[in-house]
Order: C-alpha cells, then structure tokens, then sequence
C-alpha cells in the first residue's frame, strides 16, 4: 500500500486528518492526434474541515482537476488518495463506492433527476448505497431540513425554483455523510440573492465541520471560502489561506 | 437488492407512464405476437374438447369405432352396406357385441301448414338409443320389430315438438317427413348442435324406412360395438378383411374416435407451428422495436446516467435500470398479449357454444417469453448505457 515515505502517517504536517492528496497529478488526453496536456503535474493536500476555491480561467484544468479528485475520472500519471485511499489503483466499481460514500457533487445545473421528487433524488445515493426504505426517508428529510427545505419534500425539480433544486442538490451530496462536497460553479445558474444563500449554506455546513472544494471562476464566490488555489496551464500558480 | 431492484422498477414505470403512447407502440409487436399464440393454442386446446365430446355425442366414444362407406372423406361415398349386412358382420366377427346402423338425410317436416324446412333425418336401428347414449323426455324409441317392418314412425328432437305443438305434447300426433305421414312415438331430450348440426331440429326413424324413403337400400354408416374394447385394432382388422369380401370393394373406412382426436391435433399442431412462426417473427421485430426505442431512451438519458454514475451508481446498476426497464415494457406487453389473447379466443369459443379451457403452460410461457425478449433485446443499450464514461456523460447537452 505504502509507495513512499510521505504518505506513512494520516495527517498532514498541520496534524489535521487529510481529505485528499494529490502528488503530481498529470491528465492527458487526446483530441484526434491533438494531445491535450489538461493538468501538467499537480501537488496539493486538502484537509478535513478546509472550504477551498480553485480558480483559473477556462482552460486551465480546474474542470479535469475536479473530475479526478471526485473520482469521475482518473489520472494519467501521479498519485491521488481520498481519506488515504489510493483511488488511482482502484477499479470502475470501488471508483463507485467511493463516489458514492466519500464524495458529494454539486453541480452548476442542478442535475436533479426531473422525474423524482426533491425527497426521492436526495435518496438515490442511499439507494446505491444498499439502504433500506425507512432509513432512506429519515435521512432525506433530516437532509432537506438542514438545507430548509422540509416544506418541499414532494415537489419535483420543475416545481423549484433554481435556489430550493441546488439546496436539494446539496441535500443529495450529503447524503452519504461524504468525506468531502465538491462543487462546480454551484451559484453559475442563479440569481445572486439565491447564489449569495447558497454560499451562505456552504459555510454553515463548513461550519459543522464538512470538507467543501468549489470549483468557481467568481471572485465573490471564492472570497467566501478558507483557501483558494489557483491554477493555469495544469499547473498551480498560487494557494493562499485568506481565513 | 432486493430494495434495489424494487426501486427500479417503480422508477422505470414512471418513465414508462410518462411516455405512454411510445410505450404502447413498442410493446405492439409483442402484443401481437403473445395475443396470436395465445388464442390459437386456447381455440385449440377448446376445439380438443368440443371435438371429444361431439364426437362422443356421435356415438363414437372409447367403446367404440365408426365403418364409413367412401375410402376417405374426400370422395362422394357411395355406400354398398345394406341391413343384412348387420347381421352378416356379427355373424362373421363374433368379437362384436353390437352394431348400430345410421343414415343421415334431410328433407321437410310439416305439420298442418307450419313446417320446418332443410332438417336433420336420421334413420337409425332400435339399439341406437341405448348404445350411442340420448335420452328421451317423453314416449319411447322405436323397437327392433318396427324396424323389421318398416314402420314409419318417428323420435323427434324438441326443437320440432316446439315448434309444431308448443307445450302441449305431441306423442301419437302426426307429422310429415318428405311428404310421407309419421306417427310421434317419442321426443328427444336436448342435446344442443354438433358443430353446424343442430340435434334438437331432426327427426329419427328406422334405418329400414329411411331406405324405403330414400329409394334404396344402402346404408352409410355403422358403429361398431366390440366385446372388449382393448382388441379395437383386432376387430378393425378382421372386420376389413370380412367387408371387403362383402361388398367387393375397399371403398369404406374405419374411424376411432382416437384418430379423429388424432386429425384434430395434427392440424391445430400444424396451425401452431404456423402461428408460433408468425408469433416468432412478431416478437423478434417486436424485441428489435424494443431496443431501438431502449437506444433512444439511453441516448436521452446520458447526463441521467451521468449524474447517477457521479453519485454512485455502478456499471451493473445502470444495466440493472434499464433492463428492468425494457423487461417491464415487453412483460406488459406480454400480459396484454395474454389478456386479449384470452379475451379472442373467448368470444369465440362463446359464439360456437364451446367451453373456454384455458392452456395455463401456454400463459407461463408467454410470460417467459416475452421477459425474455425484454432481457435479450435490452442488453445491448443497457450495456451501452453503463458503458458510457461518466465525465463525457455530465458534459452532454
């Protein structure tokens, strides 16, 4: 399992429990006989607790980057583990598992099923997950409660407004208590009273202890969080702690 | 699992109802060709029983097996038995217990102005009653030394007692056949058609008057009584040898009511083979309607499968999804197929009088079948579906 000898111990340098950690992480892919170098050899360590923006300008991985650290896909070179599991060596259905338990997407589009209710689409990891129906209710409502929405249970994705499906997106990520909830663009598609709620949802989770990466090119956006990395050209060209 | 799997389907019915009339179509070719089986094999499986017991009500039951004149039932018979021959044959076979001798004519009944046109005439011997079961609601059936004498008298069916005296009864009444008068010696209980025949419509008289009425003296048809009814092939066989040095000739035929069985199944057997042919071709175009449109549902849903693989959902999971889904819309069709199958053959089993027998191993393997075309038809855009990278998947517009 070990590779080397900095990844013996499970904390950081900080002490604090590691979330994830990614060690010169390069993805290439290829475009017909264009061979596009999306991430170039990445370094960084995100720990439990942390509310962390990347930002760059389009083009400069931070879609690749959160692909890989949310397991939808894998690195061409370099080592990432999640809660120090070395995803990169797993196969397609323990890739699965740990979407399905380790991580929570949100997604700038919702991407709530539209045929299930705002109760059904936050059970459907709990469904992947094997869970019973009468445990699966419980937690969808408890869920829908913290993000405020126990009074839309029933409704469907066409009867919420942007603001209440990305609560109940959010509800859904959470479902599996995940190590970490990766977002992206999570406020791209709405109004900026709904996107200003839901940056304020983001901190109180961040608050009860939730790991939280958001991928956003919105400096307002990034200025809500703890930690912003900055990328171009595949490669980090900055990361400050601003809290 | 189990959760799982109900999960599934209650999801895939949903996106079936939400597309209903496109479910419909596609389940069409599996309706038709589940409904095509299902009522042949249960006209079938009643046509064996209308079959045994009319053939049973023809006299012809298991103690018994039928001498026809006519080499097949093709050729026009010209028959060459006369009454003497009864006694001829059980003299010559002493195996036999009996022999009945039938006629059947038709012709006008009248009853002062009233008659009744193109009816049944059976000329009969007096142990026909007894032998080939019927029973009589009033009077009595005709005796040997009638038959000896040519008596012209007569067993009508109730049909005829209707008509021509209503509820009063018409025993030692008058009634012409053909023109000749008939004295009612007794009336038939009902017994209902034997297939375009109608039993309660005719009118039986003695096998030696019907000759007298007829202008000869041939006879038909006998059936034939053995002692024992396991040497039905002895009898048979020693009985041709006997007719044909007879009648010189071997213009007659032996029929059993196994081998009239025997005919039925050939040709419903044959029909089978022809609409599970038929059902065969409509279930794999059906199947292939069902992948197509399963093709298309995968293409609609990628960022569904998207998002389900993101959080969580395994390749075997979406395959899962949408089998269930394309095994759900060919097992409704299936059992539409099945309904309506049913309901045909029903109503056309009512229309003949016949009884419904319905073919539960037919139902089960229908059932069978068409999940099978679902699973069969729908792995391949299932595989597709759960083949489909999860990144491409969430990028798809």
């Amino acid at each position: 399992m070990t590779r080397d000898g900095s990844k013996l111990s499970g904390s950081s340098a900080t002490g604090a429990q590691v979330v994830v950690r990614i060690r010169d992480v390069k993805r290439i892919y290829h475009l017909g006989k264009v061979e596009v170098r999306a991430l170039q050899g990445i370094n960084l360590i995100v720990e439990k607790g942390e509310f962390l923006s990347i930002m760059g300008p389009s083009g400069c991985g931070k879609s690749t980057l959160m692909h890989i650290i949310g397991c939808l896909d894998r690195p061409s070179s370099g080592h990432i583990s999640i809660d120090e599991v070395d995803v990169d060596e797993l196969d397609d259905n323990r890739l699965a598992d740990i979407r399905n338990r380790k991580v929570g997407f949100v997604f700038q589009t919702f991407n709530l099923l539209p045929k299930l209710n705002a109760i059904e689409n936050v059970e459907l990891p709990l469904i992947y997950a094997g869970a019973g129906f009468e445990e699966r209710r419980k937690k969808a409502s408890e869920l829908l409660n913290v993000v405020g929405l126990n009074d839309r249970m029933y409704h469907r994705p066409s009867e919420l407004s942007g603001g209440q499906s990305q609560r109940v997106a959010i509800a859904r990520a959470l479902a599996n208590d995940p190590s970490l909830i990766l977002a992206d663009e999570p406020t791209g598609n709405l109004d900026s009273k709904s996107g200003e709620e839901i940056i304020h949802l983001f901190e109180e989770l961040n608050n009860r202890g939730i790991t939280l990466i958001i991928v956003t090119h919105d400096k307002d956006i990034a200025g809500h969080s703890k930690r912003i990395v900055r990328l171009k050209d595949g490669l980090v060209l900055s990361d400050e702690k601003i809290k | 699992m189990s959760v799982f799997i109900w999960e599934e389907i209650k999801q895939a019915s949903r996106s079936l109802a939400s597309n209903k009339v496109r479910s419909f179509l596609t389940m069409l070719g599996v309706i038709i060709g589940i409904f095509s089986v299902i009522t042949l094999v249960t006209i079938g499986e009643g046509a064996k029983t209308y079959i045994t017991d009319q053939i049973k009500n023809l006299g012809a039951g298991y103690d018994s097996f039928i001498l026809a004149a006519g080499k097949d039932q093709n050729t026009p018979p010209n028959p060459k038995f006369i009454y003497a021959d009864i006694a001829y044959f059980k003299n010559q076979v002493p195996e036999i217990r009996d022999i009945v001798a039938l006629n059947p004519g038709s012709g006008e009944f009248a009853y002062g102005k009233m008659t009744l046109k193109a009816s049944m005439i059976m000329g009969e011997t007096a142990n026909a009653m007894q032998l080939m079961g019927g029973s009589l609601s009033s009077g009595r059936f005709f005796t040997e030394a009638e038959v000896e004498g040519r008596k012209k008298v007569v067993v009508i069916g109730p049909t005829v007692a209707k008509t021509f005296f209503g509820d009063s009864s018409p025993i030692g009444e008058r009634i012409k056949i053909r023109g000749d008068r008939y004295v009612i010696i007794g009336v038939s209980e009902s017994r209902g058609s034997i297939g375009p025949i109608d039993m309660d419509k005719r009118a039986v008289i003695p096998i030696t008057t019907s000759n007298n009425m007829m202008g000869n003296d041939k006879i038909m048809r006998f059936n034939i009584f053995p002692k024992d009814i396991k040497k039905i092939d002895e009898v048979e066989q020693k009985l041709a040898e006997v007719v044909k040095r007879r009648i010189r000739s071997d213009d007659f035929r032996f029929m059993t009511q196994q081998g009239i069985l025997n005919i039925v199944n050939n040709v419903l057997g044959a029909l089978t083979g022809f609409v599970a042919g038929i059902a065969a071709i409509s279930l794999l175009v059906g199947g292939i309607g069902i992948m197509n449109i399963m093709l298309v549902a995968v293409n609609e849903r990628v960022r569904e499968i998207g998002v389900r693989k993101a959080i969580g959902a395994k390749r075997r999971d979406i395959v899962i999804q949408f089998l269930v889904e394309s095994m759900l819309i060919s097992m409704i069709g299936g059992i539409l197929g099945i309904f309506f199958g049913l309901l045909g053959a029903f109503l056309i089993i009512w229309s003949i009088k016949g009884t419904l027998v319905i073919a539960w191993w037919a139902v089960i393997m229908a059932t069978t079948v068409s999940a099978a075309v679902g699973i069969f038809f729908g792995v391949y855009p299932a595989m597709r579906a759960a083949a489909l990278d999860p990144v491409e998947a969430l990028r798809y517009e």
